[in-house]
C-alpha cells in the first residue's frame, strides 16, 4: 500500500481566490457602514465581479470543499455581499412624488369595494346616534364624554353651541392645534390599518364608533338650528378627514378579510401583498390627514364666513373625486 | 435549551440559494433598545429645538415624526438595518429575498403603534391607556396588548405582526473571520512541517472517517491552543491511533499536535478527492456511505 502525499485540492483553490474574497468583505463591509456613496465609484464598479466570483466560489465549496471555516465565512460573506449588491438604490424623496400621483390612487382604487363598505359603516353609525340622540338627548353622553365636548353639550344654550362654531382664531395656538389634530387623527388612522390583523372587528367597532361621534354632535346642533352652520364648520376639512379615517378602515378592512379567508395561494405570501398595499394606503391617508389638520386647524379658524366655508369644503370634494377615479390611470 | 431557529433560505437571482439564520428574539429586543434609547435622546433633543421654534405644534410634530419616521427612515436608509440593528448585525430582508422598497418597510412599521407603542404605555402607564376601565374590562384589555408585544415568540421565524403584513423577516449575518487553512503547509515553521512529514496513511487508513470526523478534528485543532486542549488532544490521538491501526503511538512523542495536523491534511485530502469522484462519505460508520 502506498502512503497518500499530497495538500487536498481545496488548498489551492483558496490561494487562487482568497485575495478577491478579502477585498469583497473588506467592500461590502464598508458600504454596509458608510453606504454606496460613501464608497466611491470605482470600488462600486468591482462590487458585482467580486460578487459573482465569491457566488461561484461558495457554490463550488458547497460540494466539494471540506474545510468547515472556509464554508462558513463564505456563506457569510456571500449573503451580506448579496443585501448589498441588490440593494435598492432609490431615496425617500425619489419616492415620494410617483407615490401621491399614482402609488396611493391606485391603491386605493384596488380596494373600491372596501372603501365601500367602510363608509356605510361609518355613516351607519352616524345615522344610529342621530337617532338616539333624537329620541332622548340624554344619549349624547353614551357617544361622547365630557372632556372631548368641551361645553357642546345638550344642556348648553344655543348661544354658546354658535360660537364654539366662530371661534376666532387664537394666532400662535393656530399651529399647535393643528398637529394636535393631525397627530391625533393619524395614530387612531394607522390603529385601524394594524388592527385589520386581529380579525377586523376593531376595525368596523372604530368606524362606527368614528361615525357616532358625528352623528351625536349633528344631532345636537340640528335640534338648535344650527344646521347650516354646523356643517359649514365640519366640511371644510371632514371631507379630507373623513374621507382619510374611511380609506384607513378600508385598508384595515381589507387586511382582515386577508387574514380570514385566505384564497387559495400561500397565507403568507397573499397577506403580504395585500399588507404592502394597504400600507401604502394609510400612508396616504396620513398625507391627507396632515393637510384636514392645516384646514382645520387654521383655515377654519380664521375663515368667520359660512358661504366661503361651502365652497371650501366643495372645492376638496371636487378635488379627491378627481384625484382618486383619474390620478395614476394613464401610467397603468 | 431552546430549539434552532430556522434558516431563512433565499434563492438569489443567479440560482444559489442563500442561507440567513433568524435573529433571536433576545437580539431584536437589545437591538429595539438601543433603538428606543437613540429615539428617546433624539426625541428630547429636537422637541426641544422644536419647542424655542415653534412652540407646541413644533414639538408635536417632532415626536409624531420621530414615533413614526424613525424605523422606516433608518430602514430605508440602511437597507433594513436601524443603528441599533447593525450593532447586532440584524436585518430586515424581504422573505424572497428581492429589493426592499419604502411601502415594505411601511406596512412594517405602521404596526408599531399596536405592537410596541400601545403595550409599552400599558407596561408604563395604564391609566394613560383605560382610564374609565376598572376590572375586568380592564385585565382582558392588558392580556391583549400584552399577547400583541409578545407575537414574535409565538413563531418559529420570530415574526411580528408588521413582518407578517409586509412579508419580511428579521435575519442575523455577523461577519465571518476567515481563519488560516489548516492544510495549508505556508506560514507554519519548518520544523513544524519537517515533523508532519514524517507521517504518512495510507489509503486505507483514510477509508475509516467520514465528513463528520473530520470536522470534529478541524475544530479541535483550531481550539488546540486553548486551556485544557491538550489532555484532549491525547485522548483524541489515542484514540485515532487505535482505530488506524497504528504501530506505535510511543512515535509521535510529542510530536501529537503535528500528528493530527498531518492526519487532517491526509484525510481531508482522500476525502474531497472522493467527493470530487461523486463518492461521500458521511460519517465513521459507513451506513450513510453513497453515493451523490
Amino acid at each position: 500500500m502506498k502512503p497518500v502525499e499530497s495538500l487536498p485540492w481545496s488548498v489551492q483553490f483558496r490561494r487562487e481566490r482568497q485575495a478577491a474574497w478579502v477585498e469583497l468583505e473588506d467592500l461590502v463591509h464598508r458600504c454596509e457602514r458608510e453606504g454606496l456613496a460613501g464608497v466611491g465609484v470605482e470600488k462600486i464598479a468591482r462590487l458585482p465581479v467580486l460578487y459573482r466570483a465569491a457566488l461561484s466560489s461558495l457554490g463550488v465549496a458547497r460540494a466539494s470543499v471540506l474545510d468547515q471555516n472556509l464554508r462558513d465565512y463564505l456563506e457569510s460573506l456571500v449573503a451580506r455581499a448579496y443585501l448589498v449588491v441588490y440593494a435598492p438604490k432609490r431615496r425617500l424623496a425619489e419616492v415620494f412624488m410617483p407615490f401621491l400621483l399614482a402609488g396611493f390612487p391606485t391603491a386605493v382604487r384596488s380596494i373600491g369595494k372596501h372603501v365601500a363598505l367602510s363608509a356605510v359603516l361609518l355613516v351607519l353609525g352616524m345615522l344610529l346616534a342621530w337617532a338616539m340622540v333624537v329620541a332622548d338627548t340624554d344619549n349624547y353622553y353614551l357617544f361622547i364624554d365630557a372632556g372631548m365636548a368641551s361645553g357642546r353639550d345638550p344642556t348648553a344654550a344655543t348661544e354658546k353651541l354658535r360660537e364654539t362654531l366662530f371661534g376666532e382664531g387664537a394666532g400662535a395656538g393656530l399651529l399647535a392645534f393643528a398637529m394636535m389634530l393631525f397627530t391625533h387623527n393619524s395614530s387612531v388612522g394607522m390603529l385601524t390599518y394594524a388592527l385589520g390583523f386581529v380579525f377586523g372587528l376593531p376595525v368596523v367597532l372604530l368606524l362606527l364608533y368614528n361615525g357616532m361621534m358625528l352623528g351625536a354632535m349633528t344631532a345636537l346642533f340640528h335640534q338648535r338650528g344650527l344646521a347650516v352652520e354646523w356643517w359649514s364648520w365640519i366640511l371644510p376639512h371632514g371631507v379630507t378627514e373623513i374621507l382619510a379615517i374611511v380609506l384607513c378602515g378600508a385598508a384595515g378592512l381589507a387586511v382582515a378579510q386577508q387574514v380570514v379567508f385566505p384564497g387559495r395561494h400561500s397565507r403568507l405570501h397573499e397577506l403580504a401583498l395585500v399588507g404592502r398595499r394597504m400600507g401604502a394606503v394609510v400612508a396616504g391617508s396620513v398625507v391627507m390627514l396632515l393637510l384636514a389638520g392645516m384646514v382645520e386647524g387654521v383655515f377654519r379658524q380664521v375663515v368667520q364666513n359660512v358661504p366661503v366655508r361651502y365652497v371650501m369644503a366643495t372645492v376638496f370634494a371636487g378635488l379627491w373625486t378627481g384625484y382618486f377615479s383619474l390620478a395614476g390611470r394613464v401610467r397603468a | 435549551m431552546s430549539k434552532a431557529l430556522p434558516t431563512q433560505i433565499v434563492r438569489s437571482p443567479e440560482g444559489i440559494d442563500l442561507r440567513f439564520g433568524t435573529a433571536a428574539a433576545s437580539e431584536r429586543l437589545v437591538a429595539l433598545a438601543y433603538d428606543l434609547a437613540i429615539l428617546l435622546v433624539l426625541g428630547l433633543v429636537a422637541g426641544y429645538l422644536a419647542w424655542f421654534a415653534f412652540g407646541t405644534g413644533g414639538v408635536l410634530l417632532v415626536v409624531f415624526g420621530l414615533r413614526y419616521g424613525y424605523f422606516v427612515w433608518f430602514e430605508t436608509r440602511g437597507n433594513g438595518s436601524t443603528p441599533g440593528k447593525r450593532r447586532l448585525h440584524l436585518r430586515v430582508i424581504r422573505a424572497d429575498g428581492g429589493p426592499l422598497t419604502t411601502e415594505i418597510l411601511l406596512a412594517r412599521n405602521l404596526t408599531r403603534e399596536i405592537e410596541l407603542f400601545m403595550p409599552l404605555m400599558l407596561l408604563l402607564y395604564p391609566d394613560m391607556l383605560f382610564a374609565e376601565h376598572q376590572g375586568l374590562v380592564r385585565l382582558v384589555a392588558s392580556l391583549w396588548v400584552l399577547l400583541l408585544l409578545f407575537f414574535p415568540l409565538t413563531n418559529p421565524q420570530r415574526l411580528r405582526i408588521g413582518d407578517l403584513l409586509a412579508g419580511t423577516r428579521v435575519v442575523v449575518s455577523p461577519p465571518a473571520k476567515l481563519a488560516r487553512d489548516l492544510a495549508d503547509p505556508v506560514g507554519v515553521s519548518t520544523a513544524a512541517v519537517a515533523a508532519a512529514a514524517e507521517f504518512h496513511f495510507t489509503a486505507q487508513q483514510l477509508s475509516i472517517y467520514g465528513e463528520h470526523e473530520l470536522t470534529v478534528l478541524e475544530d479541535l485543532l483550531r481550539k488546540a491552543r486553548a486551556a485544557g486542549a491538550a489532555e484532549t488532544l491525547a485522548a483524541v490521538t489515542t484514540s485515532i491511533c487505535r482505530r488506524l491501526a497504528w504501530p506505535d503511538e510511543a512515535t509521535i512523542g510529542d510530536h501529537r499536535l503535528e500528528f493530527l495536523r498531518a492526519f487532517y491534511t491526509a484525510q481531508r485530502q482522500h476525502l474531497e478527492q472522493q467527493l470530487l469522484l461523486g463518492r461521500r462519505r458521511l460519517r465513521k460508520d459507513g451506513k450513510k456511505k453513497g453515493a451523490k
